[in-house]
């Protein structure tokens, strides 16, 4: 009971609405005490209680030893339900007949009921489960059981879902400290905005092994996987993500110390998941709009195209990769139709663009194909943006806006399988 | 289905135990005493029990496992060691309860549908907050981790030194080794069984007083009883705030704060009432226990069943100081 200014405070938030019921019943234990000369002790102790331990001076003591919040359990010393049963016992027995005494018995049970506000539903409503917790929590855990083997892991998700969660299965650890703010926005509220380079240092930062986002925030699984993180099982409505720390450090501590082995300046690290991928691949996409296959394994760069093109692509064993030059004619028809061609191989489409996708800038015929939901394009990398940004073109495709016009520099598109 | 079955064995079990701790207690105390007293005086000394065994093994970071065999051990020795030198009494209290339900079954099957309405309710409508999040978090992970008050039960981090406010309260490492000794899963036993055992254990609470304030009337058994059923309903009353005892009972029942606030209050007020009628000195005995049994169970409850024994215990206190003032005078 926190910011009680008074006894009275703490006596009148204690019952509540029954503040009324609880002085009638200290009266009439006085009154009644009274009259039997053994129970004047415990009219005395009344005294006592009421002397020693509920006035404003003990209080206030018991306020500056720490204790202030906990200090209305003293009340629980002055026993209300057996006052008020000893009263109702001895109502009971003024009866005369047994008829008598049973009406009184069913009055006084609808009066408790009444006055209580108590609901048929807390009797009849049985919980969800034996666990008395949401099916949404036992789902998570069960999966993240499964897909662990019941090793202890630090899992961060929405507080609604992770408050006690730790009751049903404590292998699940909560992350309480390292990056909190963004991170919980992001997977919250649907952001998609968050770079590649950003999600790193957020991730590694924060000690995180798994992360569960809502199904239906597709913003904030473009953000997740942005940054390297990979989707490991769903349940009813929710989608669990492993954070592979290992593999993220080596990123953030490449990125931070300069030194993938290439000459080009990576300007931001951007992870995106093929569901089914084995073979995991690097491409380097360059501001003047060159795209490089790269394997920083090796130190290995190999041009793709080298940006004259208008179109560019290549079928990989799992998706696609389309390299458009929109930089002057936007998309233009021919340009839709080596789109469409490419999309009846009906494999997910990674498309480099030299400028964003923008309404009213020569890119609505293709938004307008992405928008209709038919489209296998995943994502789309744009760069000479304004700012650096990733949007959601639709539920499940993201833009991503690359501000790097340098030759030199480059976006690093790592494509890693889920 | 199997668990709430499980869950409910457990109890009975649970109550079976308490009642040969109980009557070990009564025995060494050479006092007779009734089957409800005796549950609960059980119950007491097993928490007493169970926290002097535990607080060493937690000191020197013993595992939950060694604990759990060794509570299994001596709570076997102890119900057998019962069972055998106190055979004639436990014969005596069967025939006596067996009796008593022949005389008055309509009483024992009211009682017994009041009582399971009751427990049913507060199986079903345990919260979810902070504090079950704490205290249930820390069963789970001791029982998981398989250490001793190790890890922070919020987040699973390691703690290096002990919350010393809870640093003697053991009831919830008593849950984790039950969980480990039945495999059953830590919340299903503290919204079931614990939650349970805090109601009938009350209400054995609320009889005893009622069969001491009704001793001299006619039909005390029945007026006990009823006076029972009503005060048990009447938490209905009192449950529109979160902090009456009532609340506790009703919502948070399986708790160390539910049991200090119900149970060992009321078993504390039965004591002193005892006290203040019969100044026998075997009642301190009981009272100490209870006290000690609190600093067991929950941080609270020691704060609460002290005060409480203070305040009733004073007017004892103050009536002895002017009996000798009077006598001195009249000496004089």
């Amino acid at each position: 009971m926190t910011n009680a200014e008074t006894i009275w405070n703490v006596i009148s938030w204690y019952y509540g609405n029954s503040t009324a019921i609880g002085l009638m019943l200290v009266l009439m234990t006085v009154y009644l005490l009274e009259r039997k000369k053994e129970y004047r002790y415990y009219t005395f102790s009344c005294a006592v209680l009421m002397f020693l331990i509920l006035n404003q001076l003990t209080y206030r003591i018991i306020e500056r030893l720490g204790e202030g919040d906990t200090y209305y359990r003293f009340l629980w010393i002055f026993p209300v339900s057996l006052i008020a049963a000893w009263g109702g016992l001895r109502l009971i027995e003024k009866m005369k007949s047994k008829m008598e005494k049973v009406i009184c018995v069913a009055v006084m049970v609808c009066l408790i009921f009444l006055y209580s506000g108590g609901k048929i539903s807390d009797w009849v409503t049985l919980p969800e489960n034996i666990y008395q917790i949401s099916e949404d929590k036992i789902q998570v855990a069960d999966l993240i059981e499964e897909v662990t083997g019941g090793e202890r892991v630090i899992v961060y998700a929405e507080d609604e879902l992770m408050y006690g969660i730790r009751e049903y299965d404590a292998n699940i650890c909560l992350a309480a400290e390292g990056e909190r703010e963004y991170l919980y926005h992001i997977i919250t509220e649907n952001d998609s905005n968050a770079s590649g380079n950003l999600m790193l240092g957020i991730l590694v930062n924060a000690k995180i092994d798994y992360i569960v986002v809502r199904k239906e925030y597709t913003g904030a699984k473009a953000a997740l996987n942005g940054g390297g993180c990979v989707e490991v099982g769903q349940t009813d409505n929710y989608i669990l993500y492993y954070v592979n720390q290992g593999q993220l450090k080596e990123d953030l501590y490449h990125t931070y110390d300069s030194d993938w082995k290439t000459d080009a300046g990576i300007c931001n690290v951007e992870d995106v998941m093929i569901k089914g991928l084995t073979q995991e691949q690097q491409f380097l996409f360059y501001g003047d709009g060159r795209l490089d296959e790269f394997n920083n394994d090796i130190g290995e760069n190999r041009i793709l195209c080298d940006g004259s093109e208008e179109f560019y692509s290549k079928e990989y064993g799992d998706y696609i990769v389309c390299k458009i030059d929109n930089q002057s004619q936007g998309i233009t028809e021919q340009i839709m139709k080596k789109i469409e061609s490419e999309e009846r191989k009906k494999k997910p489409i990674l498309l480099f663009l030299n400028r964003p996708l923008i309404r009213g800038e020569k890119s609505d015929r293709l938004l307008d194909w992405i928008e209709e939901g038919n489209s296998y394009i995943q994502a789309v990398y744009a760069e000479n943006a304004d700012e650096s940004r990733k949007d959601m073109l639709t539920e499940k495709v993201f833009q991503c806006y690359i501000t790097n016009n340098v030759a030199e520099n480059a976006l690093l598109v790592q494509v890693r399988g889920e | 289905m199997t668990a709430v079955i499980k869950a409910i064995g457990i109890l009975l079990l649970q109550i079976i135990i308490y009642y040969l701790f109980g009557t070990m207690f009564e025995l060494f105390c050479r006092k007779k005493h009734g089957v409800v007293f005796k549950e609960i005086s059980g119950f007491l000394v097993y928490q007493v029990l169970f926290q002097i065994c535990a607080l060493p093994m937690i000191k020197a970071d013993q595992t939950l496992a060694r604990l759990a065999v060794l509570w299994g051990v001596i709570v076997i020795t102890c119900c057998i060691g019962t069972a055998i030198f106190c055979r004639e009494r436990i014969a005596e209290d069967i025939e006596m309860i067996i009796k008593a339900f022949f005389r008055h079954k309509v009483w024992f099957l009211l009682m017994g549908c009041f009582l399971f309405a009751m427990c049913y309710y507060v199986s079903i409508n345990g919260e979810m907050n902070d504090d079950s999040t704490y205290y249930i978090g820390l069963i789970n992970t001791t029982l998981t981790s398989g250490r001793l008050y190790k890890f922070n039960a919020y987040t699973g981090e390691q703690v290096h030194s002990l919350y010393l406010r809870r640093a003697l309260v053991t009831f919830d490492i008593n849950t984790a080794v039950a969980c480990k000794i039945y495999h059953i899963h830590p919340l299903v036993i503290t919204r079931i069984t614990r939650a349970s055992l805090n109601m009938i254990l009350t209400a054995g609470a609320v009889y005893l007083i009622g069969r001491n304030l009704f001793q001299e009337e006619k039909d005390a058994f029945w007026k006990a009883g009823t006076f029972t059923c009503i005060a048990l309903a009447c938490n209905f009353l009192f449950d529109n705030t979160i902090y009456t005892s009532a609340a506790f009972l009703l919502h948070r029942a399986y708790e160390g704060k539910a049991y200090a606030g119900n149970m060992l209050l009321l078993f504390t007020i039965y004591l002193c009432i005892l006290y203040i009628r019969q100044r026998d000195k075997w009642n301190c005995i009981y009272l100490i226990l209870t006290l000690w049994a609190c600093i067991a169970i929950s941080s609270s409850a020691i704060m609460v069943t002290g005060a409480a024994c203070g305040v009733l215990l004073i007017p004892v206190v103050f009536e002895k100081l002017i009996r000798r003032i009077k006598r001195d005078k009249n000496y004089d």
